[in-house]
């Protein structure tokens, strides 16, 4: 039987996802893995480990003896909704810690006032105390040779060129994207294909706005970031769908939802078409979603994709 | 006689160089107004504040906007930005107060950014013309202004504070501000429910996503949501320009995979979008009325005659 039907099949059983939890997902863990893993709680940091634990395991993503693991987190706001929950990160570096990551490094700095609006602080404090920083890609960041590379071309770009990017990109062998799922003006979602410009400089972001020629060209603005993630493609993308702003993004304060979802999947456009539908939006809709499936990135189509429920 | 002829020739030249200089210094003290008041002096100074220090305070103009602003800076210039100043008040308790005002070019892009952002949020007059109150934030507009209070870190403070830095810089200040005229149509319709003025695409893209190419191609608009319907409503120069536009987003939704079942209607069309939704749209005058059920018993019709003979009567 197609993998994809059977999930589907299971889908269709359950009720609920905590029916799923129970019937037929234990066949993932052989090598039969979700495209799509969401877990329901209202622990989020055991809802992260549920969610990569259903995907394969943190083993899938940093092999036995170590690995440099770069971690993009959307952490700068101050506004509840408009940032990361702090348990979600805070979990996956946990899992990276124990499954032996002979580094870490945060590809975009985060405070340390960020990781104590979290209860788990404490205990993860010998974590966080040992992650490196690119210290210089903090808003808005500016290029500085020594942590930011040019790259004049992207291969298969349409839009997108002279990009201002961390050099440290290139430099990690996993590459863990943690966005939250969340509204955005001009792009309506900001999600995993987004937060990509996290890695960028202000000068490179700010040409995505109007690079064009034209003020308020979302289709630019989307073909860029687009060709933005075909520099990296992250190995891993846990996002927030916890609790977030479907209104006046991507700073807010704005009208909030909460679905105390967490999502992980290897295909960010898998997520980012999830985190349309938390918006009450169609992947489709969301431009950044369909340009990067026209790239090859990954799958729009929420009906092609394997889906795995839980609760916990 | 060629002495006097140049003498009087100079005299006329120089006259009216003094008139032209009299009417540049004119200029220059009517143009003052126009650029608003000095931005920074709308914060509140210390002396206001006891127990509190400014930490910081940025101006930014223009494109600026996108070194502020992580991300959502266009809709701001999609309404008419000016310059905005950013502060940051602390007080000895680690609390900290992020004060922005952004001066926008007009009082209907303050209100048009105000009501977009807040269009879900319940609008008290307690400050500005204007106000959402929250316990995490006070956002207001006033005149070509809004103004939005949060805070950055709260360890002790509460919406008292918030209020009363609200209060200081509505109190500063000087003129109150008017709404965009299209504001005062469907009052009976929209009773209840705050409206949002739209200046583009990407407004509206924040309350109902049609297309992101803007394929009405208008630059003014109200909107407001009741239980189970949407209200857009588009204003154009004249009944040519609503009607061409209407045709030609016709012609757009009808090529495009969200919207089926176009069916023309009186003075208009049609459709479902991709959730089900009926949509149906009329000309009426210089204006197109659309209207989006949210669910199957929207009174789609019956709001639809009562709006066109609302605006039908204003040209009568």
């Amino acid at each position: 039987m197609d993998r994809r039907r059977f999930i589907y099949k299971g889908s269709g059983l359950a009720a609920g996802s905590l029916m799923l939890n129970m019937v037929p997902f234990r066949l993932f863990s052989g090598s039969l893995k979700p495209d799509l893993c969401k877990v329901k709680s209202g622990d989020y940091y055991k809802a992260t480990r549920k969610a990569i634990e259903e995907l394969g395991g943190i083993g899938r993503f940093i092999p036995a003896g170590g690995a440099r693991v770069g971690l993009l987190i959307n952490s700068a706001f101050d506004e509840p909704g408009a940032y990361v929950h702090p348990d979600i990160p805070m979990a996956v570096l946990y899992l990276c810690w124990e499954a032996g990551a002979s580094e870490m490094t945060l590809l975009q700095p985060v405070a340390e006032e960020y990781w104590k609006r979290s209860p788990q602080f404490s205990k993860h404090r010998f974590i966080i105390n040992e992650l490196k920083q690119v210290e210089s890609n903090v808003f808005p960041a500016v290029y500085n040779e020594e942590d930011f590379n040019l790259m004049p071309i992207i291969p298969g770009a349409k839009q997108l060129k002279d990009v201002e990017i961390i050099r440290k990109i290139a430099d990690i062998d996993v590459f863990i994207n943690i966005p939250i799922l969340k509204h955005h003006a001009s792009t309506i979602l900001t999600g995993a294909l987004k937060n990509m410009m996290g890695l960028t400089t202000r000068k490179t972001n700010v040409t995505f706005h109007l690079g064009s020629g034209k003020r308020n060209d979302p289709e630019y603005l989307a073909q860029c970031i687009a060709d933005l993630n075909l520099v990296r493609k992250p190995d891993l993308t846990v996002a927030d769908a916890t609790e977030f702003i479907t209104g006046n993004g991507p700073a807010g304060p704005g009208p909030m939802k909460k679905l105390d979802l967490v999502v992980a999947s290897t295909d960010p456009v898998a997520v980012d078409a999830f985190g349309a539908t938390c918006l009450d939006a169609a992947p489709a809709d969301i431009l950044t979603v369909y340009m990067a499936y026209e790239h090859g990135l990954g799958e729009m189509n929420l009906e092609k994709l394997a889906v795995a429920e839980f609760e916990v | 006689m060629e002495s006097l002829r140049f003498r009087m020739v100079f005299m006329v030249r120089s006259g009216w160089r003094t008139i032209r200089n009299y009417f540049i210094i004119l200029l220059y003290f009517l143009a003052i107004p126009l650029q608003g008041q000095n931005l920074t002096d709308l914060l509140p100074n210390p002396a206001e504040l006891p127990g509190w220090t400014l930490q910081s305070q940025t101006v930014m103009n223009g494109d600026e906007l996108y070194m502020l602003i992580n991300g959502g800076a266009d809709i701001y210039h999609e309404y008419g930005f000016s310059r905005v100043v950013s502060a940051l008040y602390s007080d000895p308790g680690q609390n900290v107060i992020r004060a922005e005002i952004y001066e926008m070019t007009d009082d209907g892009a303050a209100y048009g950014v105000y009501s977009i952002n807040h269009l879900k949020a319940s609008w008290t007059g307690e400050f500005g013309k204007q106000s959402t109150v929250t316990d995490d934030f006070i956002a207001f507009w006033k005149s070509r202004y809004y103004v939005i209070l949060s805070w950055k870190s709260k360890k002790n403070g509460g919406k008292p504070l918030l209020g009363q830095l609200a209060a200081i810089i509505d109190g500063k200040v000087s003129t109150s501000g008017d709404i965009p005229g299209i504001l005062g149509l469907c009052s009976a319709q929209a009773s209840s429910s705050n409206k949002a003025y739209l200046r583009g695409n990407i407004g509206l893209s924040n309350f109902y996503y049609i297309d992101y190419r803007n394929p009405f191609a208008f630059k003014e608009a109200m909107v407001f949501s009741r239980e189970d319907y949407h209200v857009i409503l588009l204003e154009y120069t004249n009944s040519t320009e609503s009607f061409e536009n209407m045709q030609s987003a016709r012609q757009s939704l009808s090529e495009n995979k969200r919207f089926t079942d176009l069916t023309n209607t009186y003075q208009g069309f049609s459709c479902k979008d991709n959730k089900g939704n009926r949509i149906v749209v009329r000309q009426e005058n210089r204006y197109l009325i659309l209207l989006v059920g949210l669910s199957p018993d929207a009174p789609l019709p019956a709001k639809m005659e009562e709006i066109s003979l609302e605006i039908d009567n204003l040209n009568h």
